[in-house]
């Protein structure tokens, strides 16, 4: 009896099997023998790889979620850091920046204003600047108030000279 | 069978984004363990994984739709492990690392999960073993052509038009896939 070829094998694993070797399968223990341990070997090492492919194919995608995961968690820390470092600065910036800015110029326009000159305080002179500050200090009111201090020096004025008025009309009488 | 083997080529030149989205999804399992069973590296199948989808994207306007998606895809994986096994880097790592640790790690492994007895576990892992050499003494067209018949469960014509190969040449190396193992089993 002869028995099948590997093409033969090779074409029953491959289920394109012609009738004439599927009939001597069926009768030849040995070629039967041969065609099921030939499919067991490679349903075995067919599952093997298959496993073999997924176990590293979920183990890649674990390493990538993984490192992703560590991804966001350092760009959140960092993004965090950021945060703060602005939530630190910004008060910073802002005081050197008031710190830096031009001063009021309120005094210097009150000792200008006192003397009656648009210049700026640098262009005085030191006497200037020292009655301008002695005029300042002398005022009886501020200067703010100077309208109603002219009214009222007015009115005790024309009070004065109506009493000298009066004086004088009775001492005529 | 695990997935699909067919979907329909009809709308491939329309293909956008949100489609070949389905595709990648649909694919992307078998075509990766197509490339690892290539190249047994975890990185290298995940990278030619997306080299392959990258490949598929750009090219789809040459896709015919003679083939299936799937016959395509496996046909672009397959050039993709060809070259990267050709490249000088992966013979240095090849060589540096060596597989046989892996093989019988493997073996072992499957062997435990297949058969609760001690000696039907020893028995398998043995059969497992010897199956792994004798597919390791086949050249890598006859080893790609036995994987994507057995592995993948392509048919024979469609293991031809992927490899670009007659079906008579397919037929031949599985001939010659047969006759290796048998010959580990120490047959006739």
């Amino acid at each position: 009896m002869k028995h099948l070829t590997d093409d033969q094998y090779a074409e029953w694993l491959s289920g394109v099997s012609t009738q004439e070797a599927l009939a001597h399968l069926e009768e030849c223990p040995h070629c039967h023998g041969v065609a099921t341990a030939l499919r067991a070997d490679i349903t075995r090492y067919t599952l093997a790889r298959r496993k073999q492919a997924r176990q590293a194919r979920v183990a890649h995608l674990a390493k990538d979620f993984v490192s992703q995961k560590a991804i966001a968690s350092h760009r959140l820390r960092w993004a965090g850091v950021a945060a703060l470092a602005l939530l630190l600065a910004a008060p910073t910036a802002w005081m050197m920046r008031t710190a830096h800015a031009p001063e009021a110029p309120s005094p210097q326009v009150n000792v200008a204003g006192a003397s009656g000159s648009s210049q700026p305080s640098h262009a005085m002179s030191d006497d200037e600047l020292l009655e301008a500050v002695n005029n300042d200090l002398s005022r009886e009111v501020p200067q703010a108030l100077a309208p109603v201090s002219v009214i009222t020096v007015a009115r005790n004025k024309m009070a004065a000279s109506a009493i000298a008025v009066n004086k004088t009309s009775s001492s005529q009488e | 069978m695990e997935e699909t083997l067919i979907i329909p080529a009809m709308s491939h030149r329309g293909w956008n984004g949100a489609e070949f989205d389905d595709v990648v999804r649909e694919h992307q399992s078998r075509i990766y363990r197509v490339l690892w069973c290539e190249l047994r590296d975890d990185e290298a199948a995940a990278t030619l994984t997306q080299d392959c989808f990258l490949k598929a994207y750009r090219g789809r306007a040459e896709f015919r739709g003679d083939s299936s998606v799937q016959t395509w895809l496996v046909r672009i994986a397959i050039n993709l492990a060809r070259d990267y096994q050709r490249s000088r880097r992966h013979r240095f790592w090849r060589k540096l690392l060596g597989g046989n640790a892996k093989e019988a790690e493997l073996a072992t492994e499957m062997a435990e999960d297949n058969a609760p007895l001690a000696d039907r576990a020893l028995i398998a892992r043995q059969q497992l073993e010897r199956t792994m050499a004798a597919v390791a003494t086949l050249s890598p067209q006859q080893r790609t052509v036995f994987h994507l018949r057995f592995i993948e469960e392509l048919s024979l014509e469609e293991v031809a038009t992927t490899m670009g190969i007659e079906i008579g040449t397919v037929k031949s190396h599985l001939s010659r896939a047969v006759k290796a193992l048998r010959q580990q089993r120490n047959e006739p």
